[in-house]
């Protein structure tokens, strides 16, 4: 693309779009180019992802009611607790999941869902709809930012909005920052707030803050459960789970599938999860296989959110590796062990990348993609954001 | 100016220092965002590096001290670069009353939000060559350090990452050798901006610093190795002090972001 060209995109994103961090280190962090994927092949993933969503929402309920298995998943214990516990579960105001695709020698393979938070709307919304302008010939993928905005501000009608992110965390407040500005584009009332300004009363969440004190109607908790579960009871956290009675997106089973350690226990369920079992690779228990001498898996924590703690002993500095077969050793719950497979990078005009497609369900409905680049078969925080736009197969 | 025009000023196309400039104050640089009187910065710039192109400048100033100064080393030829990476406010509500605006957020950027509004067309008219030297600019405040959080409050606290700034690598490219932190009340470096020049030191470059407090010219001195410093988690880990600790595997001594 036009160097002026993309210069303008890069300012409109980071301005407009909420786009924050378009740097890391000597990374930046917007390509230039979009990655085009054949409409087939998306037609395709959209399908898997809504079976993925499907399965995991029965497989969720099951769980949910079989405490047995809950302790299985690398949660913390109050949270375990709250979740086995008794009484209604907060109601829901939606869910948005984003699973991540990689393009592998054996097709597209998935490594995880973002259950719990998934970010990466700015990017696969807004600054996805700038790029596809410079590539008429292109279409787009769904909106992601405006479908799930379009699903929150149905929840919440005329009410208030609650949007909870944790504090110091620039890559979740440029989330849930650009989703209020979406919201309030929809003439919803959106505030941003860190969960410990709500308060319960009589199950009903309130917003306590200096510029707005008032009762909430829904709930975007940019939060991870498994960090709200270690404030203080106080702060009345169990009510973002169980008890409450105002909308919270995402809903508390959301943690379920979250965890890495969710295939554990795939075969005590009675529900099927046919196409998780195929797209997913093998995944086990740390002690169950030889991870530390065989290259041929990766280990990585129960709530590895940002792919920070993906650990291959080929890929780190002997101290490193050190230190995360000390921690697996002294906390073999926290962890899994998941058979890598091989990425298969693509040619872009930077040179071979890998390429991470995550594709978010909208309460069940694919709805849009946040892509990703990056030199080594690990996508994380540096990876670059691509603009994922779809020809038709003829092309 | 509108927002895109102020932005182009502070990070303009073909600067090598532009990438790193940090959007999100000029994101919130509405028109009906009040202007912030502040005082003025008496910093004596005779002790100051010269801009000779192999020295970059690091202001860990509070508030909008930082713009003031980088202002003053901009009419030397360094390139003031911000890096203040705090969301000002919790809702677009435009601000009408800057009484009740300041106490909304635990850490108060609108000071430096107008200096960099106010500043823009000074900025503008020194033409300064694209590959001036840059002054990198931080706001002390930032972690609200001394600043007792009221339930209340926006907790727009926020800290900086080794990855907010070019490596040493890319200084060297550029011809930087030498980095000067400038800091008010304090000598040693803020715990999150240590990571920072503790690997510029590694990569070979001189690190050297002056207080604008007292009248000191730039003194070298070692940057000690932070807690954890190097680890894989260190963006992690750096925010630690914003969050209680968590328990959890490998790196999870304090959460990572939530995004997924």
């Amino acid at each position: 693309m036009d160097a002026a060209a993309f210069s303008e995109i890069r300012r409109r994103a980071v301005l407009e779009g909420c786009k924050w961090d378009p740097q890391v280190g000597d990374v930046s962090t917007l390509a230039r180019f979009p990655l085009v994927m054949k409409a087939s092949v998306w037609k395709r993933l959209a399908f898997q992802v809504e079976q993925l969503a499907s399965e995991a929402n029965l497989a969720e309920e099951e769980i949910s009611r079989r405490p047995e298995l809950l302790t299985e998943l690398g949660l913390p214990s109050a949270l375990r607790r709250v979740l086995a516990g008794e009484g209604p579960v907060t109601p829901s105001a939606g869910h948005v999941v984003r699973f991540d695709f990689h393009f592998t020698t054996d097709g597209w393979k998935i490594s995880e869902a973002n259950s719990d938070v998934p970010g990466g709307f700015a990017e696969g919304s807004y600054f996805t709809a700038l790029m596809a302008e410079q590539f008429p010939q292109f279409r787009s993928v769904p909106n992601p930012g405006e479908i799930w905005s379009e699903a929150l501000a149905a929840a919440a009608g005329s009410g208030v909005i609650a949007l909870l992110s944790a504090p110091g965390y620039m890559e979740d407040h440029q989330v849930i920052s650009f989703l209020a500005a979406r919201l309030r584009e929809k003439g919803c009332n959106a505030h941003l707030a860190k969960p410990e300004q709500i308060s319960w009363r009589d199950g009903l969440a309130h917003l306590e803050t200096a510029w707005y004190r008032g009762p909430v109607a829904v709930i975007v908790k940019f939060y991870q459960a498994e960090w709200l579960s270690r404030l203080p009871e106080t702060c009345g956290w169990k009510y973002f789970f169980r008890g409450g009675k105002t909308r919270v997106a995402n809903p508390a089973s959301a943690i379920i599938s979250e965890s890495k350690r969710f295939p554990l226990v795939w075969d005590r369920l009675t529900v099927g999860l046919p196409t998780w079992r195929a797209l997913l690779p093998e995944t086990r228990d740390p002690r169950e296989v030889p991870w530390q001498r065989d290259d041929g898996w990766l280990v990585k924590t129960a709530f590895c959110n940002t792919g920070d703690t993906v650990s291959v002993r080929s890929a780190m500095k002997p101290r490193d590796w050190w230190w995360t077969r000390l921690s697996v050793q002294l906390n073999p719950r926290q962890w899994v062990a998941q058979r890598r497979f091989e990425s298969v990078p693509v040619q872009t005009p930077d040179g071979p990348r890998h390429v991470c497609v995550g594709i978010y369900t909208v309460n069940g409905r694919a709805a849009g993609a946040y892509t990703r680049l990056s030199t080594t078969p690990i996508i994380d925080y540096a990876a670059v954001d691509a603009a994922l736009l779809l020809a038709d197969d003829d092309e | 100016m509108n927002k895109e025009e102020i932005f182009s000023v502070w990070a303009p196309e073909g600067s090598p220092w532009s990438n790193w400039a940090k959007p999100v104050l000029f994101a919130h640089m509405d028109a009906a965002f009040i202007d912030v009187p502040q005082p003025e910065s008496a910093v004596d710039l005779n002790s100051f590096p010269v801009a000779d192109g192999k020295t970059a400048m690091v202001l860990d100033l509070p508030g909008a001290e930082g713009v003031q100064v980088g202002m003053a080393l901009a009419q030397q030829g360094f390139r003031p670069v911000p890096l203040y990476n705090a969301v000002p406010l919790p809702t677009v509500m435009r601000i009408l009353d800057a009484g009740v605006a300041q106490p909304v957020a635990a850490v108060d950027v609108m000071p430096i939000v107008s200096a960099l509004r106010t500043e823009t067309e000074r900025l503008a008219q020194l033409n300064l060559p694209l590959n001036a030297p840059p002054a990198f600019l931080l706001d002390a405040n930032r972690q609200g350090e001394g600043y007792s959080m009221t339930p209340g409050r926006f907790d727009n606290r926020s800290v900086c990452f080794t990855t907010d700034f070019p490596s040493a690598n890319y200084l060297h490219t550029q011809g930087v050798g030498r980095v000067v932190l400038v800091q008010r009340y304090r000598t040693e470096p803020m715990r999150d901006l240590a990571h920072a020049l503790r690997r510029w030191q590694d990569g070979s470059l001189v690190i050297e610093r002056m207080r604008v407090d007292a009248l000191s010219t730039p003194e070298r001195f070692e940057v000690s190795k932070p807690w954890w410093f190097g680890m894989m988690f260190q963006r992690a880990l750096l925010a630690f002090g914003l969050r209680r600790a968590s328990g959890g595997g490998f790196g999870a001594w304090v959460p990572t972001p939530s995004s997924g």
